[in-house]
């Protein structure tokens, strides 16, 4: 649920970061904050475990400027990974405004892909959502991996969506802010076409 | 009619914003809190009173707002709707949370020279005139023909990249 505040002039966007375990959602976040300017950017919250697997999700707040007079805030959100943390994950779309799946390009991976990606749209379905409703990137992470699924193979095990794509390896930094700009792009477009008394 | 029903987003007007504040200032004033904040369900700032120097307010908030979401959870794992309340005891301040209209979140922060009692009755008292002004947003989200200056109509690729510079 998108947040305008008139009075302060603020839009605040939510968007989450949705995925298979160790897919690199986190490593998405961590590369933002580490290259977003300072004044740009809160603190990166993980709730982790121990072992630096997320338990309930990592928040980023990002503070992009103005647009048409309107400060715009993205909070970024990634859910847990893991499977039996179902509950979490649902938790965190509560609100959502836009999404990222990211899709995992190791072949051993290809079922947990799918698997997610329908947890997703059962997820969504629980809070009177269709997946096809709320802007949606898919990012394929991963892609210097030897053997990495060719995207055509990736897609199609996601049911082929016709959402918008990027290519990444999210741990040297390629295609993460490439891959936010277009949720960007689609969030903003969409509220627009939706904003009450239009 | 619920608070959260057929409104997709939460849009805050001048007028509104000022009530909220005043509420949220009395909250602070008869409770000696030492800041009072109102955030939505998703964990974002409505309005503040008091004394948040050196508090990430955005990471609170969200943080918050999700204590909330998972304590409704477990609730509902033990046959309850939600609990609305919620209270953190530290050994300088402490943290009272409590849901509100189903939509928004008033959080105290109080210190020593506060009483849990006094946090409590107030927050009570105050719920009541904060779902009157939230059921007053809605219903001008509903009519409001100012949203018709929509910040974001015709946005290019160009404003995009313009917030994406670094």
């Amino acid at each position: 649920m998108t947040f305008v505040n008139y009075s302060a002039r603020e839009l605040n966007v939510k968007i989450v970061y949705y995925g298979p375990g160790l897919g690199g959602k986190t490593t998405n976040l961590r590369h933002v904050y580490a290259r977003a300017p300072t004044r740009q950017k809160g603190r990166l919250i993980s709730l982790a475990t121990q072992t630096e697997r997320t338990l309930f999700f990592d928040f980023l707040p990002l503070n992009l400027g103005t647009l048409r007079g309107f400060q715009v805030r993205f909070h970024l959100y990634t859910v847990p990974g893991q499977v039996f943390y179902a509950a979490s994950r649902r938790l965190i779309l509560k609100g959502v405004d836009g999404l990222v799946f990211v899709a995992d390009s190791n072949p051993l991976r290809l079922d947990a892909n799918a698997e997610s990606w329908a947890d997703l749209g059962r997820n969504l379905a629980g809070y009177g959502l269709r997946r096809d409703r709320v802007p949606t990137v898919i990012q394929y992470n991963k892609r210097d991996l030897e053997g990495a699924v060719p995207v055509d193979g990736l897609r199609r095990c996601l049911g082929s969506p016709g959402v918008p794509e990027f290519e990444a390896v999210a741990a040297e930094g390629r295609g993460v802010f490439e891959t936010l700009k277009g949720v960007a792009r689609l969030v903003l477009s969409n509220l627009a076409q939706r904003t009450p008394g239009r | 009619m619920s608070l959260r029903e057929g409104v997709p987003q939460l849009v805050v007007f001048e007028e509104e914003h000022r009530d909220l504040r005043q509420i949220l200032a009395r909250i602070h004033s008869h409770s000696r809190a030492r800041a009072v904040l109102l955030l939505d369900v998703n964990g974002q700032l409505v309005a503040k009173w008091g004394d948040t120097s050196g508090l990430d307010v955005t990471s609170f908030c969200s943080l918050a707002a999700s204590n909330i979401a998972a304590t409704a959870s477990m609730a509902r794992l033990v046959g309850e709707k939600d609990f609305t309340i919620l209270f953190h005891q530290g050994k300088r301040d402490s943290i009272h949370i409590s849901l509100i209209g189903d939509r928004v979140i008033l959080a105290v922060i109080f210190g020593a020279e506060a009483s849990l009692g006094m946090v409590r009755l107030r927050v009570r008292r105050a719920g009541a005139e904060i779902e009157a002004v939230l059921r007053r947003i809605l219903s001008r989200m509903r009519l409001d023909d100012r949203l018709d200056v929509d910040p974001l109509c015709d946005i290019t690729d160009q404003d995009i990249d313009e917030l994406f510079r670094f």
